[in-house]
């Protein structure tokens, strides 16, 4: 077994008591500061967690860090003392997704520059730049609240470096007692000076990330990996201190550990590869591969691993970028400059900070270290063509929930109905934002100071203010994710054909067969089925898609976050598109009552027949520059695509001339062999699962279970 | 005059298996031959033919509304279809709420069919794809072959056109000029099977090979290999024989495969295959291997 597969086989074997020692160990720091003022009791339960821990090493690692520390193993804390503990935190009142603490990449760039100590000697002179000023009061116990959290962190790092001494000296394998010595040298080096070799810049990061694990914190990007690690790689490549194989087992060493946090439940843990640098040049280099094929070798699920493609990529990089994908990963998603980063520049941030952007979360653009961490919510769209239909009334309660936009029999043309619906979706963004300042409010986010998370976005330290409370560069953003593309552009397509251009039906009877869920309408229904959908390249449809793309845009930029950000748009289900169907009556493309709307940007659910080149031009008519946050179009291919070059050049070329024409994002998933046999189980679940193979496509559940079981038994060799 | 039309079965974007690159497929409806391990059985019929899936369907009964020949019924709530009644006008499809009816064979002219040929140009030009014609048996209506061929050449187009060879020469002689490359079947390598099984006359198709090579056109031979049908160390050796008389040089493997199994059912038509198992990916290298001397091969699927 090789040393990464040694590792994981570690990693794999969990203590029996797994249960969570955070809030012990946070206790344990608020009870000795209970006289302090907050920011600063904050700042010392920090420490306590950072520095109280167990400093687990694992006998194969390379890269010290991991999240075993904070479980109860055989460790003698009692259940009481727990109990006590969660009392204690739950009164100073926990970080949350709420309290703006999550969804974050941080400016690991600049702390790889200045170290620890580097870090510590920039908070301490902003605090005596800052002594004299008129907010000193506040300016001071942040600062303070920085110093100890950083300090705190170093001491960590050399603890680490510790235990990584203790067990170099337990184990007796050579190979094993050199790396835990490396480890032990890096770490001790590191608890106070900034890296200079290659292994010792991607400890502190790694570090870092684990210290941000500790303190509760989820879907922590760590950005682009490729970008800020690689002057270590080259200077140690030139140096002779390094070679690919060595980094790539770091990288390996590193990345794999990311799956330990899915005992807590899952994480997105969003790392970016390739993409433009901040000059403008392509920024795929010898690290982008090296990640790439590391993620590959971990074979875990997660990181989320993006690839941003520009214009003059290289072939090799997509490739590479497919083959992995081929495995039946899922990943890495493809994203496209050219659309993200206009995108990101209408908001006014700078072009270089536009360039460097990477993605938190599953796809949220965001400019590391810069911005304070991401909100966002759901915008159930379709919701409000059930409103326009209906003067307003909600179908499923009889609710006056939109404003009085007049009876479906008074709209005599498409833009008569169109003007009613964008009144109801402005009305719907009024009630949107609204409910979201009030949360914002509820959630003070300025009394959950975040000093360690501060020390890394620009300019918290220099300005002498938390990230949430005006020390970002940039202000905060939210993103609000728009349900339900394809049901809105597709409904109002039918609206149109069946209706305004058809004869036989009127609005008000189209009405009448939504609120009775089309009980009795079976006919219209049909009509409606047959009228032009959204994913087949027709115009007639994807103009709406347009429409839809645009009003949001218009409708959210009348609005500002409580600092003066901006709203983003999201054309991506970011909550599920199952709990927003449940929402909403029937709607005019056919949908019935209930059922799931469809999901993020992709076609409604069977209703694209005519392959992915057809959907590719159907998704990239929006103008997407104007969806800052971000769009997920999600397809499947049959591995047999991704099984040799001259297969997967194709697809290379279909992705390429969708990222010309537009295109924002997607996400391929070659589809496995555990999936297929879940199809043969579940064929509920699949009706619309095509496979291709040789050019013939066929639904998956409507085939014999012994061809089945064929293109099963292909995928196994594929 | 009305513009003259094809009967089309289906058009189909993305066919990665149907040459290099992205290409568009065309697929004609009609065909001479009845090979009983054909994919796509509902190209056979020379009349457009209804494909009813019965799993999909809910008896809402809106089918029998607008069937003007009595072959959609239901019976005491069941919807069934009579299929000798059926006229194939296309009506019931557009009416059906559950996608379980399709008509195979709709006569579409060379401007419709081109207009979908056109959406993808982009993909065609990024991956050096273009425009393959297929079936059924395309050259039973030459005449629209030769037209749509010279209109995609117009757009700088690639076309191939995939046929099984039994015509008269004279059907390749009326889509020469705009055809790139000719993929053609060999199904058996000698006559009494081929007539056995396919219903034709293999010494045609050797013929129209040979003759299309002798005349610079590219020519790739294109193999099914049906376990027990065509797959006897003494088949494969006939076949290269036969093959190395043409002078065709590149041949295309293409394993047997089951996917089309579900048209025969939504076809009403029983599958006598079903004990032929796909051929294992050893067997395909094996049979590679015969040919790899004497021809490029490659193989597809």
């Amino acid at each position: 077994m090789d040393n990464l597969s040694c590792l994981q086989a570690e990693i794999a074997q969990l203590p029996q008591d797994t249960t969570r020692l955070t809030t012990y160990y946070l206790a344990l720091g608020f009870a000795q500061h209970f006289d302090d003022p907050v920011p600063l009791a904050r700042a010392y339960a920090f420490a306590s967690l950072l520095t109280g821990h167990r400093k687990v090493i694992y006998t194969h690692d390379r890269i010290a860090g991991s999240i075993r520390g904070c479980m109860r193993g055989d460790l003698p804390i009692s259940d009481a003392a727990l109990t006590w503990a969660n009392g204690i935190v739950t009164s100073y009142g926990a970080n949350s997704f709420l309290t703006n603490a999550d969804h974050f990449a941080p400016d690991y760039e600049t702390f790889l520059a200045e170290g620890v100590a580097g870090t510590l000697a920039r908070i301490r002179s902003s605090k005596r730049q800052h002594q004299e000023d008129p907010d000193a009061v506040k300016k001071q116990p942040f600062l303070d609240a920085a110093e100890i959290a950083m300090l705190s962190f170093g001491t960590m790092v050399g603890q680490y470096g510790d235990a990584a001494a203790a067990l170099a000296a337990q184990v007796s394998d050579p190979i094993h007692k050199t790396h835990l010595s490396e480890i032990a040298r890096a770490c001790r080096k590191l608890s106070t000076d900034k890296p200079d070799t290659f292994q010792e810049a991607i400890q502190l990061v790694w570090l870092a990330h684990i210290a941000f694990l500790y303190e509760g914190r989820y879907a922590m990007a760590l950005g682009r990996l490729d970008q800020f690690l690689y002057p270590f790689y080259v200077r140690d490549i030139t140096r002779g201190l390094l070679n690919r194989e060595e980094a790539l087992e770091l990288v390996a060493c590193t990345l794999c550990k990311i799956g330990e946090r899915r005992i807590w439940g899952s994480d997105v843990v969003n790392i970016a590869i390739g993409g433009l640098r901040r000059d403008g040049t392509g920024g795929v280099n010898a690290l982008s591969y090296i990640v790439l094929e590391a993620v590959r070798r971990c074979n875990i699920p997660g990181p989320n691993l993006s690839a941003r493609l520009y214009d003059g990529v290289p072939d090799a990089f997509l490739d590479a970028c497919l083959e992995v994908i081929g495995t039946g990963l899922g990943y890495p998603a493809l994203m496209n400059d050219a659309v993200n980063i206009p995108a990101l520049r209408r908001h006014g941030y700078a072009l270089e900070d536009c360039r460097d952007y990477c993605f938190v979360g599953c796809i949220e653009n965001f400019i590391p270290g810069k911005q304070p961490p991401w909100s966002d919510g759901r915008y159930n769209s379709p919701k409000y063509l059930e409103l326009a239909m209906n003067n307003g009334v909600c179908m499923l309660t009889g609710v006056q929930m939109g404003p009085a936009t007049g009876d479906a029999a008074s709209f005599c043309s498409m833009a008569d109905f169109m003007a009613a619906l964008k009144a109801q979706m402005a009305y719907g963004a009024a009630e949107y934002m609204a409910r979201f300042l009030n949360e914002n409010d509820r959630h003070n986010r300025t009394r959950y100071t975040q000093p360690f998370l501060s020390c890394f976005c620009q300019d918290c330290i220099g300005r002498g203010r938390d990230i949430n409370d005006g020390g970002a560069v940039y202000p905060s953003v939210h993103g609000a994710g728009c349900m339900g593309i394809a049901n809105v552009a597709d409904s109002l397509a039918a609206i149109e054909t069946v209706i305004f251009q058809g004869e036989a039906v009127s609005l008000a009877t189209l009405r009448d067969a939504l609120r009775a869920n089309f009980a009795g309408y079976e006919a219209l229904r049909a009509k409606l089925l047959h009228a032009p959908k959204y994913g087949n390249n027709l115009d007639a449809v994807d103009r709406y898609a347009v429409w839809f793309v645009a009003v949001h845009d218009e409708i959210f930029s009348r609005y500002r976050t409580p600092d003066g950000g901006p709203i983003y748009t999201a054309i991506a289900s970011n909550v599920s598109n199952i709990p927003a169907g449940k929402e909403i009556a029937a709607t005019p493309d056919g949908r019935r009552s209930g059922q799931p709307v469809s999901d993020a940007a992709s076609p409604s659910h069977g209703m694209d027949k005519n392959g992915p080149t057809a959907v590719m031009q159907s998704l990239a008519k929006p103008d997407y520059t104007r969806v800052s946050c971000g769009t997920v179009l999600n397809q499947k291919y049959s591995p047999a695509l991704f099984s040799d070059p001259g297969k997967r050049a194709k697809l290379l070329a279909l992705i390429k001339v969708y990222f010309q024409k537009g295109g924002q994002e997607l996400q391929i998933n070659a589809v496995s062999r555990e999936l297929l046999a879940d199809a043969m189980d579940n064929p509920e679940k699949y009706r619309d699962l095509v496979v291709r193979v040789s050019g013939f496509s066929a639904y998956f559940t409507q085939l014999d279970p012994r061809v089945q079981m064929d293109i099963l038994e292909r995928t196994e060799h594929g | 005059m009305a513009e003259p039309t094809a009967l089309i079965s289906s058009l189909q974007h993305f066919s990665v298996g149907d040459g290099p690159g992205i290409r568009s497929t065309v697929f004609f409806q009609g065909c001479n031959l009845r090979c009983p391990w054909c994919h796509n059985p509902e190209t056979i019929s020379l009349r457009p033919v209804l494909l009813f899936d019965p799993s999909r369907c809910t008896d809402c009964g809106l089918c029998v509304r607008v069937c003007p020949s009595g072959a959609q019924a239901l019976r005491e709530g069941h919807h069934v279809f009579i299929r000798s009644l059926c006229a194939g006008c296309g009506a019931c499809p557009d009416a059906c709420p559950a996608d379980a009816l399709r008509l195979s064979g709709r006569a579409m002219t060379v401007a419709e069919v081109l207009a979908f040929i056109e959406e993808d140009r982009d993909f065609y030009a990024a991956s050096g794809g273009g425009v393959t014609l297929s079936g059924g048996e395309p050259l039973l209506q030459a005449p629209f072959c030769a037209s749509l061929a010279a209109e995609c050449h117009r757009l700088g187009l690639s076309v191939i056109l995939d046929t099984a060879g039994q015509v008269p020469f004279a059907a390749f002689e009326q889509v020469l000029p705009h055809i790139d490359r000719f993929y053609i079947d060999l199904k058996c390598g000698s006559e009494t099977p081929y007539r056995d099984l396919c219903g034709g006359s293999l010494k045609q198709v050797l013929q129209n090979m040979a003759r299309l090579v002798a005349a610079g056109h590219a020519v790739t031979a294109r193999i099914p290999v049906v376990p027990g049908y065509n797959d006897r160390a003494s088949d494969w050796i006939q076949m290269r024989d036969a093959l190395q008389q043409t002078g065709v040089r590149e041949v295309h493997l293409l394993p047997y495969h089951r996917l089309g199994t579900s048209k025969y059912t939504f076809l009403g038509q029983p599958y006598g295959l079903w004990p032929v198992v796909p051929p294992s990916r050893e067997h395909m290298q094996a049979l590679r291997a015969i040919f790899a001397s004497d021809f490029d091969v490659a193989i597809e699927g």
